[in-house]
């Protein structure tokens, strides 16, 4: 089942399946979001954003607005 | 020869500089705009070999200031910085990711060396790399390994460089596979295939034996109060150190410059090139290098978090709170350091890439209480605010110090959310942020950073220092000379002088002559606008000698009110205050005029330093300008306010 990546919860084993068009889409794909990429949210900042994501090893910090453009896939809840 | 050191941020890119170049290292910018530009010298035998130190950058489409010029130089063949060569570093246990700058510095065909940096970390963390195939992948650039926080490898850099391969017009993506340029999405498009290139690529060589873990450290940083409270710690031991080991070396530069300028008055024929070194140049270079102790602790504790990787953490837990002010997660720095002084405060606002949020950063810094007001808030505070406890153990005057130390934050935020909606935006603000592995500080990168943030604060921001000085001290030991003369005189013949002590004299001619300087008509020139706010001329004259920096206010009223016994200073400069009367009779100093003129400390940008670092910062006079002018604004304007509600 698709949902945006800022609904996910930290620790959930998710899988990238799309990164939806805009202003930092190419930006996001640079850094390492790629499509089929197997990541999860390692860290949540105090309010609930920005939040962390591990990019094989690479910890990323992305606000929940750009988290919002990211559509995945979950693995395992 | 010119080579070109380029990388990812946090690949060890500065370690690799710093080993390369040692102490042969300048810091400037890149021409026309405020991109720092870092570049060193190192020798291979006889021959000298500059390097440009690029910033960090994870890409050549560019996103920030930074990013723009790395991209811009390096597509340019006729610019000055076009390089005969490129130095490639990245992170070993990352190299999927580094990869990817790698590439499109691949695909620009000049001559390479890759540095495959912090090689033993890959292995720790269980990455295995194969370096033949990688070489075969890339068989025109030599290919190093190197672990430059440790300082080794730096044999095998100049080694490669001496003798680079040629490159043999080969590309990671050929010309004809990019898809078309101006179809919908293209620049995307681009972009995945080479990162699906680079995928396909890293999986035949490089092995990954287990996944990381979150360290413990990160859930306590990020925590929602141990993160919090972690941080206002850090920050707590970080003013400690300033405020109580800056001032040893800060009072012995101060005095140090007093006995020199003491030394040149006496030593040289007296006359006004006499009194232009010893009383305006002295002093004015005395005035940058109060400075230093201040800027250098800060940075070091600041360069200290950066290289541990703590400072990601805590802009990562700030980012949400200061969004709203049209701030930065990462201006949090800047906002706090400029409670100590806001010069250090504003230079460190260079990490923050949006230039929306890093020049509201820089206009709000210098409303933070500085320790420079710290005198001026002790002596009216001493002065209008009786001694004595609210609710039996909280006292008075402590009390109202907290209080203009809160009115100066409330006034940055506030001023933070107006400038939001004024300022126009051109890109939307987002947050791309590595948060790299904790670490150890690497020592010789610390020092490198402190040494680089005095050079440019003294070479550039000194300059006007001095000339503001300079002009500040003409126009208080000149004026129209018939008048001086003529007041010098009755002053000689009254009474009340020829009575007084010698040393008495000498403060009242000193009083006399600084009233009829020029400073001292422009004080009376500016009464009228500043007497609804409560002042007198005298007030008007230590706010203009003041804005050379704020504790200059405390000497003014002193020469004013001919102030002579050093030690008892400021006790006697209180009495004095205390007993002034206005031409009516009634006190100069009361409640309502003595906290007004806290309020208008608290807002006014008195200080031609700070001017200075902005104008250096956002490089050109339009931002200090305007900064001036709505804090002078503000000042006026709360001032007035506070006088007229108290009286």
């Amino acid at each position: 089942m698709d949902v945006r990546l800022s609904d996910c919860k930290i620790g959930e084993e998710i899988e990238i399946s799309k990164i939806e068009d805009g202003a930092i889409a190419t930006k996001l794909i640079e850094m390492g979001l790629t499509e089929k990429l197997i990541t999860q949210i390692v860290l949540v900042a105090p309010l609930g954003d920005p939040i962390a994501i591990d990019i094989n090893g690479f910890i990323l910090s992305i606000r929940k607005s750009e988290a919002y453009h990211v559509i995945v896939k979950k693995i395992k809840p | 020869m010119k080579i070109a050191l380029l990388g990812n941020p946090n690949t060890g890119k500065s370690s690799v500089f710093n080993l390369l170049t040692g102490m042969r290292q300048k810091v400037g910018n890149f021409p026309g705009v405020t991109v720092e530009k870092k570049t060193g010298v190192f020798y291979d035998g006889n021959q000298s070999v500059e390097i440009i130190d690029f910033p960090g950058t994870y890409s050549l489409n560019p996103r920030s200031l930074d990013e723009e010029e790395v991209s811009k130089v390096l597509k340019d063949e006729n610019n000055t910085d076009y390089p005969d060569l490129i130095l490639a570093v990245i992170d070993s246990s990352r190299i999927e990711n580094n990869l990817f700058l790698f590439t499109q510095l691949y695909d620009l065909g000049l001559p390479m060396v890759l540095v495959l940096n912090m090689w033993d970390l890959a292995k720790k963390q269980g990455v295995n790399i194969d370096l033949d195939k990688l070489q075969k992948s890339f068989p025109d650039v030599t290919i190093i390994t190197t672990n430059a926080r440790v300082g080794i490898g730096k044999d095998r850099i100049i080694e490669a460089i001496r003798t680079p391969k040629k490159r043999n017009n080969t590309r990671f993506i050929k010309k004809e596979e990019n898809p078309e340029e101006n179809t919908p999405n293209f620049e995307r498009k681009i972009v995945e295939l080479r990162k699906k290139r680079i995928q396909e690529l890293t999986s035949s060589f490089v092995k990954k034996e287990k996944t990381q873990k979150t360290s413990r450290l990160d859930l306590l940083f990020v925590h929602p109060l141990w993160g919090y409270l972690f941080f206002l710690m850090v920050l707590m031991v970080i003013f400690q150190f300033i405020f109580s080991f800056a001032s040893y070396p800060m009072n012995w530069i101060e005095s140090s410059f007093l006995s020199l300028s003491e030394f040149t008055a006496n030593t040289f024929p007296s006359g006004i090139i006499n009194d232009l070194i010893s009383q305006g140049i002295v002093p004015g270079i005395g005035g940058v290098f109060i400075f230093i102790p201040q800027i250098a602790l800060l940075f070091f504790f600041i360069a200290i978090l950066e290289e541990t990787g703590y400072l990601s953490r805590v802009v990562f837990i700030m980012d949400r709170i200061m969004r709203p002010l049209g701030l930065n997660g990462k201006s949090i720095v800047p906002l706090i350091s400029s409670l100590a002084c806001a010069i250090p405060g504003v230079m460190s606002t260079r990490t923050i890439s949006n230039w929306k949020e890093r020049l509201i950063t820089i206009l709000i810094a210098p409303l933070m209480s500085c320790s420079a007001r710290i005198p001026v808030y002790t002596l009216l505070i001493a002065l209008v605010i009786p001694e004595g406890y609210v609710m039996g153990f909280i006292n008075v005057q402590g009390l109202v110090l907290f209080g203009l130390y809160l009115l100066g934050i409330i006034g940055a935020l506030l001023t933070a959310f107006v400038l939001k909606l004024l300022i126009k935006n051109k890109s939307k603000g987002f947050l791309l942020l590595e948060l790299p592995n904790l670490k150890a500080p690497v020592w010789r990168n610390v020092g490198f950073t402190v040494l680089e943030k005095i050079k440019i604060f003294v070479f550039d921001a000194g300059k006007i220092i001095l000339a503001i000085s300079i002009v500040l001290w003409f126009m208080a030991s000149y004026g129209p000379r018939d008048k001086i003369e003529k007041s010098s005189q009755s002053l000689m013949q009254s009474e009340h002088y020829q009575k007084a002590a010698p040393e008495d004299q000498q403060s009242l001619k000193s009083s006399v002559m600084l009233e009829h300087s020029y400073i001292g008509y422009l004080g009376k020139f500016i009464e009228p606008a500043i007497e609804p706010l409560g002042y007198d001329w005298k007030m008007g004259i230590s706010l203009i000698t003041s804005f050379a920096a704020r504790e200059v206010f405390v000497g003014s009223l002193s020469t004013i009110y001919a102030v002579h016994d050093e030690r008892e200073e400021k006790q006697q400069l209180r009495e004095t205050m205390k007993k002034e009367k206005r031409e009516d009779g009634t006190l100069t100093y009361t409640f309502a005029s003595g906290i007004s003129l806290m309020v208008f400390y608290v807002f006014a940008m008195q200080c031609m330093s700070t001017v200075a670092v902005v104008k250096r910062e956002t490089q050109s006079w339009k931002w200090p300008i305007i900064q001036m002018a709505f804090m002078g604004v503000m000042a006026y304007a709360f001032a007035l306010l506070t006088f007229l509600i108290l009286s």
